[in-house]
């Protein structure tokens, strides 16, 4: 048996137990409707006992007083499958009970023959009533129960209610959203009940940098996640619980490989050269590792939040505008994403296991031609080039088309599967005593991915322990430990060069290739006439390998000092901790792929050292004074990053054995590199919060950064800002009004900084510049840069003005913020001379600006706080935002960079006055479909006859691709380059609906994007109608004399250059998805386990998009901030199947 | 507000604490040396040293790529193929704006290996002088003569830097011709006076003083041509050649052996780019450009079918002598593939592009390791470069005690297998068989623009190729535009403006 059936083998296994997973999942799906019937045996039982037989046998629930009568008589019953009136009918026969149905399945059981007039020896009453807010309006739904027992009831429509009570006993009434109260019932028979609007459903407290708040109190633009909206769909890293749900957030995954890279753009990118992504700070601590090591492909950076388990979240935090984001100073431009962790509570520990066991497949397989079909095409190119025939040609090796008929591979079906994954978590969340509280967990993660031998495996236990040792001091720790395993497939790049990825060999590998040679082993290189150098990509994906494994262990702990008996509200806390990650990467290219034919094997191994220390000692002060409320935080910290880095290369093996285990034993000197930066930051901060009477806030705060990547001119920045809101809703002259119930206008402005640039940027360096003296290595060096002493961190203003509605109790909430933000001393390359040595010096020059619109809307559509009524909350949220580069120091228009160096394709156009990413060039105009559009000639404004479509090319035929021409010259030359795409979409969106009812949880979650345009270099190579790589299905469509009106250019044997610098490879990229959707389902099993949610979800199940290759929501550049919206063969997006359960002990 | 007071007396101080972070914040390098710790010592100049050598080998704007394109795509020989970067088949079919690719990175590339060599020159007075720090200021004088050699031929006025830190970028390349040409000679007279004539085995590659006297030939050859036509430069270039030609070197036997790895630094070696594959040191690829696309001629490199041959050229070749025996050294014919299959050209290989491909660049046994790492060097100027130059200045003028106008070229034909010229030919005659010679002798080494231009020949290889009519411009090439919009003293060549 080869390898390949046992995969299938293995994947039809592990399959199974999805499926039996499934059908147990369905089973316990259908169950509920048992539920609804009675079956009950019970001899010489009280009834109050056998009443509580039934609640938990079934969905049923009773309300009655303690002390009515008979409850304890004594009875016999048996009933079998009945329905619960005739079970109770005859359980009450011959009692003074009897029984009223509500909704939801609930019972009132009161006694038949009182009257309100009757004075009953317990006084037993019939107490009716009205529940209403304060503007009058009747409450529904609220919760009406007899203190001390399980006698109640809920209001109805028009907020009345009747209970029977003892004349002694309390009335407990509640509702969300409204203060409770507790009512004597004492004589009264009726009573009308106002209940307060709870102010306190704002106060949901909110992580800020350095404290918290409460949400009503906030002055800037932060986007809050909580731990209970993350929950409610499963997700395999924390960018899913991210993206969509915080407006003004986009989060781009560079491709669909487990683990793969994401990009997280807070408003817009602000910066040419530092970093464009935001600091993520996870409890408390800034952090930056978790990188993976470098090894063959530096360009798949690993993500960093891949290491950070999702469930153990407690909440996130974005701070967007610039009064929440100065408090981290010169890292704050990019807005600050703050993770909290779930901590320990007071009471008994509570154990919950949350799993889930899954099934990928791929969202999208593109449609290529066949064998029979390329064979024919390639074919027609050669006729076209004027070439013999290949199939059916001289060389036998190539048979004719027609017997190609069923032959042939398809490349997709070998390297992509149907791909496994599951999770595991266990978590203990409790308390030893109020004073002493621990929350510990401990995860498995297991992803395969749906490349063969592309797989992510991730454990962590974590520990977060706080505990009150005396009356003044608290401690605590937090503790996580992670490792990451990941298998990768070289997955991006194209067709030139040896480390081409599979996902391009699996589209381009023509499907005349045969898998095996003559001998049996893989065919290596595409041997077809005509095509390029493409390695056989089951081959490569199978055997080569590039393990990344990364152990990071995040740590920190705390003392916090309360002074409070000196000076109330005074403490004082210090907190140091340690971020430290140690990656390694192993990959060996055996001789029998393409990449390691040439080289005999080689073999990489890199290491990755990253260590990060944290001091902060920060002192806080917390008082009223009247009406005047004051919070200030002051502090100092001090970080310290450090980066080693070992690299070793070794190539030519006797066997692919050893690997990268034995490089003594290859025959090429290993070649070895390595590396350590260090970097530090001293910062001073303060945030002073201002409260007058609820309704005037003011924040004022400040960070003062030194760090040590700038000039020894210019260590220390400051970054201050000032925010102010009006809480109108909580003005007198509003209370009147019943509509508006939050309503809040904020303003901030602020600086902030950029510093994410590489240590030792300001300072000379000498570089390795080796040369050849006597056959042997002659150590060279040279100044690689022009020093800067003067250079400074890039500042970013912001205005922020934004406003908070509730409308209707807070049912419907509305935040809508603009901002617009500028950035300056942009670090950039400025162009110098290069007759001074160097083209560039690192500089502050250059400006930048993002304006935007963020709205989000939250409503509970349907509310019904009865026990198992129909709810249903939507929220939508869009953001807008528009990028634009003012100045780049006189720097000349031009290409950032080259995309495919193999394709030469360029990448994107930097110019003042346009956003960032633009791509620039040729804008393609269909083929000369006849003669006449060859001759066709026009009078341009100068007056002259020129060629209506001019040739780009002297070859230029019929069939040949035309392009504009732009300036009307009759000549095809770079002035006709145009802006021809935008990556940057008009907005984004995403639309969130969670559904309960009864015990079943739906939640549904689209997002998309609109506007944004694809540079698919994918397309250069399968869509250009040539025989270089096999050809999507659609090219067969393509112009000849028998198909003269396609506008598809004809077959050839070479690519046509100008296509593949023009808006042929450019598409619309919008899309709206369809990203995840969980119908869950909640039992009540008190008696085994606290609760027990079983759960499906189906994760990508359609998207809605006019682009043509894998899929919209990509860019293969990662984390670049010039290269935007590029599909350079990602990896593709799966479809995934989940089937999970939470269980609560 | 007695709290906030006492807030504000105990934070005020602290903040005037900033000064004891200043060693916390300082950077420690811990990767890379800084400038003080190369330029003060023997070690470390021989180190700045091979910096300066590395701008001539690494990269694409190096000899690696775009300055060895730039002479070779040119050629009456070459076909871009349209294949790579667009500045190839602009260079290929003269075609070059002041946008072309290729222009700038070797614009850059060459002041940056000046900028290199004079920070070299500026640090010697502050290094005790040894023998080492005496050769290697004779070997940094050669290397800024080349790049500035390099510099004046592609643009004719180039701006004259001699220091490594200017007060101000902005340079002009007004006015500068002269300083320019006189500094390359006086760098080149002092190499020549400085370097030894042979290394011991671990210093080969070094800059010789032939090498020195060699590219001194060239360098007054050059001024003595198009467009400098400065008068006494013949003589001056022969009776350089003529100390070259003291019997410190030969012709190999065998054409095809010039270009092997184990022949590099035979006989007719003068100077080269070294180049080395698997030791950290820049590899070159030319095989991979030259190689046939699809087809596996050696067995550790693919070929991309970049730099073709021309089939009139072929053509014109066979027509010309088809019995000359560097053919199939120029030509790949035929061969044996990586699966020991026999193809041929017009038979089983290529038949489709009804192009030849180079094989100049195919060496079996080379120490290369797979793609973009081959260990071919790539000759600057080799004896039968000398050979050929002394033909070409006593045709126009220089006079000799020694050897006549056809002894040089003579003696490269005679290793072709070709009959020598008859002394009788007349200048013109003479001129056009000695750039045929170089066209045929030098294919593939990135000569042949630089020979047109000299020669005053490009219209006429030109329209051989099959550009007729070509315009005076493209005996120069355009300062890269954007060069220009960086530094406003940068003045266009006139017949760019």
């Amino acid at each position: 048996m080869n390898r390949r059936s046992k995969n299938i083998l293995s994947s039809l296994k592990k399959n199974r137990i999805v499926l039996v997973l499934g059908l147990i999942f369905a089973l316990l799906v259908c169950s509920p409707s048992v539920f609804g019937q009675v079956t009950i045996n019970v001899q010489n039982q009280t009834i109050k006992q056998t009443l509580r037989n039934i609640e938990q046998s079934t969905v049923y629930k009773f309300f009655y007083s303690d002390q009515l009568p008979d409850l304890n008589k004594k009875i016999s019953l048996s009933v079998r499958n009945q329905t619960i009136e005739l079970t109770l009918d005859k359980l009450f026969s011959g009692t003074q009970l009897s029984y009223t149905k509500r909704e939801n399945n609930q019972f009132v059981i009161f006694m038949k023959s009182i009257t309100s007039s009757s004075s009953g020896q317990d006084n037993i009453r019939r107490v009716s009533g009205v529940v209403r807010d304060e503007k009058g309006e009747p409450i529904i739904g609220a919760n009406i129960v007899e203190k001390g027992t399980t006698n109640g009831i809920i209001t109805d429509a028009d907020g009345k209610f009747d209970i029977w009570l003892p004349a002694k006993s309390i009335l407990q009434i509640s509702y969300i959203g409204y203060v409770s109260q507790d009512i004597q019932v004492a004589n009264r028979y009726t009573l009308d009940i106002i209940m307060k609007e709870d102010t306190k459903i704002l106060d949901e407290v909110v992580v800020v940098g350095y404290g918290t708040m409460k949400k009503s109190d906030l002055t800037g633009s932060i986007s809050s996640i909580k731990a209970d909206e993350l929950e409610k769909m499963p997700m395999t890293s924390l960018d899913q619980g991210i993206q969509g749900r915080a407006a003004g957030v986009q989060v781009t995954s560079s491709n669909g490989a487990p683990g793969g890279v994401v990009s997280i753009h807070v408003r817009g990118g602000n910066s040419l050269k530092s970093s464009n992504e935001p600091l993520y700070v996870i409890d408390g601590f800034p952090v930056s590792g978790g990188e993976a090591a470098g090894g063959y492909s530096s360009s798949l950076a690993t993500n960093p939040l891949a290491t950070i388990n999702p469930s153990d979240i407690e909440s996130i935090e974005i701070l967007k505008d610039a009064s929440s984001a100065s408090i981290y100073g010169s890292r704050g431009s990019n807005g600050v994403i703050l993770i909290t962790t779930k901590r320990g509570k007071a009471g008994k520990p509570k154990v919950t296991y949350d799993g889930y066991v899954g099934v990928q497949n791929i969202a999208n397989k593109l449609d290529m031609m066949n064998a029979e079909e390329y064979a024919t095409f390639a074919n027609e190119a050669a006729t076209n080039s004027g070439s013999a025939i290949i199939y059916g040609g001289s060389d036998s090796q190539w048979k004719t088309p027609s017997e190609y008929h069923n032959g042939g591979i398809d490349w997709q079906d070998m390297i992509f599967r149907s791909a496994m994954m599951h999770n595991h978590q266990i978590s203990i969340v409790g308390g030893a005593s109020d004073k002493t509280t621990f929350a510990i967990s401990g995860n498995y993660y297991s992803q395969d991915g749906i490349i063969i031998n592309s797989d992510l495996k991730r454990g962590s236990i974590r520990s977060n322990i706080d505990s009150q040792v005396s009356s003044w001091i608290k401690m605590g720790l937090s503790f996580t430990a992670t490792r990451t395993k990941t298998n990768y497939t070289t997955s991006e790049g194209d067709g030139g060069g040896s480390g081409a990825g599979v996902v391009n060999g699996a589209l381009s590998y023509v499907p005349t290739m045969p898998m095996y040679n003559n001998d049996g082993s893989y065919t290596t290189l595409s041997t077809a006439p005509n095509t390029l150098s493409i390695g056989n990509p089951y081959a490569t994906a199978l055997l080569t390998k590039d393990l990344s494994s990364i152990d990071r262990v995040l740590a920190n702990a705390y003392v916090k000092f309360d002074f409070g008996r000196y000076l109330k509200g005074l403490a004082f806390e210090i907190k140091g901790g340690t971020d430290y990650s140690d990656a390694l990467r192993e990959g060996y290219r055996p001789s029998t792929t393409y990449a390691g034919q040439s080289t005999g094997g080689s073999a990489s191994k890199a290491m990755r050292s990253f260590v990060s220390y944290l001091n902060e000692n920060l002192l806080t002060y917390q008082n009223q004074f009247g009406k005047h409320k004051v919070d200030f935080v002051g502090g100092l910290t001090l970080q310290s990053f450090l980066t080693r880095t070992t690299q070793a290369q070794a190539s030519g093996y006797l066997k692919d054995l050893l690997e990268d285990n034995n490089m003594e034993s290859a025959s090429n000197t290993p070649t070895v590199s390595s590396g350590k930066s260090k970097s530090t930051q001293a910062s001073w901060l303060g945030r002073i919060n201002y409260n007058y009477a609820e309704r005037y806030l003011l924040t004022l705060t400040a960070r003062a950064d030194g760090s040590s990547k700038f000039g020894k001119n210019s260590k220390w920045g400051f970054f201050p800002s000032i925010a102010g809101a009006w809480r109108i809703s909580e003005e007198s002259f509003m209370q009147e009004q019943k509509t508006l119930s939050n309503l809040k206008l904020r303003a901030s402005y602020g600086l902030t900084g950029n510093q994410n640039i590489s240590s030792y940027s300001s300072i000379a360096s000498l570089n390795t510049y080796n040369y050849t003296i006597g056959d042997a290595k002659s150590i060279g060096f040279a100044p690689s840069k022009i020093p800067n002493y003067d250079l400074k961190w890039e500042t970013t203003s912001t205005i922020d003005v934004g406003a908070d509605f509730g409308f209707f109790k807070n049912r419907l909430n509305l935040t809508i913020d603009y901002y617009h933000k500028r950035t300056w001393n942009m670090l950039m390359d400025a162009t110098i001379p290069s007759t001074s040595g160097f083209g560039s010096i690192l500089s502050n020059v250059g400006k930048m600006q993002n304006k935007g619109i963020e709205i989000s809307l939250s409503y509970d559509l349907i509310s019904n706080n009865k026990k198992g009524g129909f709810n249903w909350n939507t929220s939508l949220m869009y953001a807008s935002n528009r990028n634009k580069v003012l100045d780049l120091a006189g720097t000349t228009p031009g290409y950032t960079a080259t995309l495919s160096s193999h394709q030469k394709i360029s990448g994107s156009w930097l110019e003042e006055g346009y956003p960032v990413g633009i791509w620039y060039d040729y804008a393609y105009d269909g083929v000369y479909q006849n003669q006449e559009q060859l001759d066709e000639t026009i009078v341009n404004s100068t007056g002259e006859s020129v060629l209506k479509y001019p040739k780009a090319q002297k070859s230029d035929g019929l069939g040949s691709p035309k392009f504009k021409d732009a300036n009307k010259d009759g000549k095809i030359t770079s002035d006709d380059r145009m802006v021809i795409g935008d990556p940057n979409p008009d907005f984004i969106f995403s639309w969130t609906n969670n559904f309960t009812y009864k015990n079943f949880d739906l939640s549904i979650f689209l997002n998309g994007s609109y506007g944004n345009d694809i540079i698919n270099l994918q397309r250069g190579e399968i869509a250009t109608c040539t025989t270089q790589a096999n050809q999507r299905r659609a090219i067969l469509d393509h112009w000849s004399t028998s198909n003269p009106t396609s506008n598809t250019p004809k077959a050839t044997l070479t690519i046509h250059p100008y296509l593949l610098q023009s808006d042929y490879l450019i598409e619309d990229g919008s899309y709206i998805r369809l990203k995840n959707i969980t119908l869950g389902y909640r039992f009540n099993l008190h008696k085994v386990i606290e609760s027990v949610r079983v759960y499906a979800s189906a994760q990508n199940l359609f998207t809605i998009t006019g682009y043509s290759g894998f899929d919209p929501e990509v860019n293969s550049q990662g984390q670049s901030n010039l290269q935007l919206g590029v599909d350079w063969n990602a990896y593709p997006s799966s479809r995934s199947y989940l089937f999970g359960v939470n269980l609560a002990f | 507000m007695k709290n906030i007071k006492l807030l504000i007396i105990v934070l005020i101080p602290l903040l005037g604490l900033n000064s004891c972070f200043d060693s916390f914040l300082e950077e420690t390098p811990y990767s890379f040396l800084a400038p003080e710790n190369v330029y003060t010592s023997e070690d470390g100049l021989l180190a700045a040293l091979s910096g300066v050598y590395y701008d001539l080998a690494a990269g694409n704007n190096s000899y690696a790529r775009a300055s060895w394109m730039i002479g070779e795509y040119p050629s009456e020989a070459t076909w871009a193929n349209n294949s790579g970067d667009a500045y190839r088949t602009q260079f290929e079919t003269y075609q070059w704006t002041s946008g072309s690719g290729g222009i700038p990175l070797i614009w850059d590339n060459y002041y940056n290996m000046i900028y290199r060599a004079n920070l070299i020159l500026e640090s010697i007075p502050n290094v005790s002088s040894t023998a080492t720090v005496k050769r290697i200021e004779g070997e940094t004088h050669f290397l800024r003569a080349y790049a500035y050699f390099l510099l004046i031929r592609l643009f004719d006025h180039v701006p004259l830097v001699i220091t490594s830190s200017q007060a101000d970028y902005n340079v002009s390349n007004e006015g500068t011709d002269d300083g320019v040409w006189s500094l390359i000679e006086s760098d080149l007279e002092a190499a020549e006076s400085i370097l030894p004539t042979t290394y011991s085995a671990s210093d080969i590659g070094r800059a010789t003083k032939g090498a020195a006297q060699a590219i001194l030939a060239k360098v007054y050859l050059t001024e003595a041509g198009y467009p400098w036509n400065k008068s006494g430069y013949y003589q001056k270039a022969a009776s350089k050649c003529e100390e070259v030609m003291d019997g410190r070197y030969s012709l190999e036997p065998n054409y095809s052996d010039v270009m092997l790895e184990s022949h590099e630094h035979g006989p007719e070696y003068i100077f080269s780019i070294e180049f080395k594959a698997g030791i950290s040191t820049p590899a070159s690829n030319y095989i991979n450009i030259t190689g046939i696309r699809g087809e596996t001629q050696t067995a550790k490199f693919s070929g991309w079918s970049s730099m073709v041959l021309k089939r009139n050229f072929y053509d014109r070749v066979m027509e010309s002598n088809s019995n000359d025996l560097r053919i199939p050294t120029i030509f790949v014919i035929s061969f044996k593939n990586r699966n020991g299959v026999l193809r041929t050209w017009g038979i089983d290989y290529d038949a489709a592009k009804a192009t030849p491909h180079m094989n100049r660049f195919v060496d079996q046994n080379e120490s290369g390791t797979g793609d973009m790492a081959s260990s071919l060097n790539l000759p600057i100027i080799r004896y039968a470069d000398v050979l050929l130059m002394h033909s070409e200045a006593i045709n126009n003028g220089a006079n000799s005690q020694k050897y006549n106008k056809v002894y040089g070229i003579n003696l490269v034909r005679a290793r072709a297998g070709l009959a020598p010229l008859s002394a009788g030919l007349s200048q013109s005659d003479m001129n056009d068989a000695i750039i045929w010679e170089r066209v045929l002798e030098f294919v593939g080494e990135g000569q042949a623009w630089y020979d047109y231009k000299r020669m005053g020949q490009m219209e006429k290889r030109a329209a051989l190729k099959g550009y007729p009519n070509l315009e005076k411009k493209y005996y120069v090439f355009p300062i890269p535009e954007d060069r220009i919009q960086a530094n406003p003293n940068l003045v266009q060549h006139p017949m760019w403006q």
